[in-house]
């Protein structure tokens, strides 16, 4: 099985196999034995006999938009199974990893600025869209580089936790 | 001999949440007193409800209707027999209202009295009771200004003190109602502002002025004071590493005290406390000058959010002498083993905000929580894997303890205890905390109140401990095989199950993620 891991812009192949001994993990050409092993909602891995805590947070669910938590330290991450394997069966859509991303309200707000517009190119922790929340005035910013397919608010409107405001592809 | 009481507490409602009223509930627990938890809406499944002994529900969720509610919250002392109210720190922690209130109506207010909190919780009477006592206060008016006084008198007093200057709520806190000013053009501007958001937050306008020291300490003196006139002094608290006005890391003993100015400084907190005939816990808090001065600031008139400190390099519980001496019981404890810190202890205060976002509230629920522990750790936490951080109160979900032989041993267990600390579904200040205790300036203690702003100012957002290409790597390797894992068709999980292995060991088993994916995952389930 193959999936494209998406972090910090890069997008790479990873292959699993299995194999007699456990789990063998391809990264550019590069082969390691994994074992994975759940435990208490989260999991061990030993790569190449090193030892990791893993805990993954997938959200939105089902979404491929990740922070994986290495050893307490968290890496935003996009997974989808890679194009080839989609194909084989039978999907047309793009893999989740690459498909648009969103920038939500994170609770309850009102609008005090929007910065960008349909169209604009945006970088990676770029910020979108200024939201009063908690008597603060907070920035939220694009999880990654890309382009402003929308945007779904206006300044001086309420917004209900997880409203969707803008969209980045 | 037993202890003589006054008064003999049974029973004590909380009236407060998180991490503070679990703390609450454990002293009770410890004298063998019954808890009492009080709840809003959205807090009936939290930590400390279930933790105490007896819960009443006490409304909505904002604080307003809820935690701020004296009548609901007398209303379920009366129908739980609780003797005793401890307010804990923040909500009515200050409020004297409440402590009357309390007094009214029959319960012991765990706390100073309502005279003690309205004398020290005026900064400007504050003020002139330190004065009194002959501590040297930060030069600044002695009287609030008018409402109407006028904007040439201001210039005229702020004139006479030097400039830069403060402008400050009488009754303010937590850098709310506060301006500073550097020149007379500044000043009728910040005037009005801080006296808006003085009415805002406080619900008085008034204001007074102060000096501003350039690059001041923040020390901080906590007391015990009891009913039988007796106040002691414990060893220093250093809180300089601020955010905005606000405490983040705290410490004790102070790097920047010599043993002859903490004998000085200790001594000046209890004869302010004692001059106004303070009972329970306070703190006094100083500015400390680059030249040595110490300035008296204000008093707290409460347990403070970071006692935990105090607690570990002195061995005395703060909160079961609280109970203590509220049922009228003497101080019995040694002045000078107060004063004498044993090792050193340091304090984070875990937010639920993320500090690579400008350190923006991260409200929501927590799906994993892996804690720190082990040599020298203390986790004071309201929060639990599966609990919500809730938008409406304070985002502070545990104060992170460590404690060392010396300073260097704290710091690194600290360190060691940061990285332990791993909080899954929300963001936290803990890879703030991980790139501070690694600064230079902090390590060798070379930091005033305003150092910490300086220093986020100057990275302009650029992220905490960015993860590193070895930790990318294994998180395109994890994040690959948590897709596989999460898909059937993957083929990951689907390994045929191995036949029976015979029931006795022969060595250790040999790898079969296959099969032990297949077992463990039915019992636990996979999803985070």
């Amino acid at each position: 099985m193959t999936y494209e891991v998406e972090i910090n812009g890069r997008t790479r192949r990873v292959d699993i196999e299995r194999s007699a001994g456990g789990l063998i993990v391809v990264v550019d050409g590069q082969r390691h034995a994994a074992d994975v092993t759940p435990v208490n909602g989260a999991f061990s891995l030993i790569l190449d006999h090193k030892s990791y805590d893993i805990a993954v947070h997938e959200d939105p669910p089902a979404s491929g938009n990740l922070s994986v938590h290495v050893n307490g330290r968290v890496v935003g991450a996009a997974v989808g199974m890679s194009r080839g394997a989609w194909a084989r069966r039978g999907h047309d859509g793009a893999a989740a990893g690459h498909g648009p991303h969103t920038v939500t309200a994170p609770m309850p707000g009102k609008i005090v600025k929007v910065l960008v517009a349909r169209g604009d190119a945006v970088a990676a922790r770029q910020g979108v869209v200024v939201v009063e929340a908690m008597k603060m005035e907070n920035e939220l910013r694009s999880p990654r580089a890309g382009t402003v397919a929308d945007v779904r608010t206006s300044e001086g409107a309420s917004v209900e936790a997880g409203a969707v405001l803008v969209v980045i592809e | 001999m037993p202890a003589r009481y006054t008064t003999v507490l049974h029973k004590i409602l909380i009236a407060n949440r998180g991490e503070i009223a679990v703390r609450i509930i454990r002293a009770c627990r410890d004298l063998g007193l019954a808890s009492v938890a009080v709840y809003s809406e959205c807090d009936r499944t939290a930590r400390h409800v279930r933790m105490a002994d007896e819960a009443y529900p006490i409304g909505p969720n904002p604080p307003t209707d809820s935690y701020l509610r004296i009548d609901k919250i007398l209303d379920a002392a009366r129908r739980s027999g609780a003797d005793a109210v401890h307010p804990g720190y923040g909500f009515l922690a200050e409020n004297e209202a409440f402590a009357a209130a309390c007094t009214d109506a029959g319960l012991t207010f765990i706390g100073p009295t309502a005279e003690a909190m309205r004398r020290m919780g005026s900064k400007t009477a504050a003020r002139q009771a330190a004065s009194q006592a002959g501590v040297a206060v930060v030069p600044g008016t002695e009287e609030p200004l008018a409402e109407d006084v006028s904007e040439d008198k201001i210039a005229e007093l702020a004139g006479d003190i030097g400039y830069p200057i403060m402008v400050k709520a009488v009754a303010g806190g937590g850098g709310k109602g506060m301006r500073v000013v550097w020149s007379r053009a500044e000043l009728s501007s910040a005037v009005r502002a801080a006296r808006s958001e003085a009415g805002a937050s406080f619900g008085d306008t008034a204001l007074y002025i102060e000096r501003r020291l350039t690059r001041p300490r923040h020390i901080e003196v906590q007391l015990l004071g009891d009913t039988h006139g007796t106040v002691l002094p414990f060893v220093e608290r250093e809180c300089s590493i601020q955010r905005r006005h606000q405490k983040v890391i705290e410490e004790t003993p102070s790097v920047a005290l010599s043993p002859e100015q903490r004998q000085r400084i200790t001594a000046a907190a209890a004869k302010v406390a004692a001059s106004v005939g303070y009972t329970n816990a306070g703190t006094i808090e100083f500015l400390l000058d680059e030249d040595g001065g110490f300035y008296f600031l204000e008093m707290n008139t409460r347990l403070q959010v970071e006692h935990p400190i105090t607690e570990l390099v002195t061995g005395v519980d703060l909160v079961q002498w609280q109970i203590r001496i509220a049922q009228g019981e003497k101080l019995t404890l040694d002045p000078q083993t107060l004063i004498t810190p044993r090792g050193h202890a340091i304090e984070c205060r875990i937010y639920a905000e993320d500090p690579d976002s400008g350190f923006m509230p991260s409200p929501g629920r927590i799906t994993r929580l892996r804690l720190p522990d082990g040599p020298g750790i203390r986790h004071d936490s309201g929060a639990e894997a599966g609990s919500d951080v809730p938008i409406f109160y304070d985002p502070l979900i545990s104060k992170l303890v460590a404690w060392g032989e010396n300073r260097a041993q704290a710091i690194a267990r600290m360190r060691r205890a940061l990285f332990e600390y791993d909080v899954v579904g929300i963001r936290t200040s803990v890879p703030f905390f991980r790139w501070m205790l690694a600064q230079p300036d902090f390590e060798n203690g070379h930091f005033d109140t305003t150092s910490l702003d300086r220093l986020l100012k100057s990275r302009q957002g650029e992220p905490f401990m960015p993860p590193g290409d070895a930790d990318e790597e294994v998180a395109t390797i994890a994040a690959a095989l948590y897709a596989g894992i999460r898909d059937p068709r993957s083929g990951i999980r689907e390994e045929p199950t191995p036949s029976p292995r015979p029931g006795h060991d022969s060595g250790p088993p040999s790898p079969e993620p296959g099969s032990r994916w297949k077992t463990r995952a039915r019992i636990e389930g996979l999803r985070t």
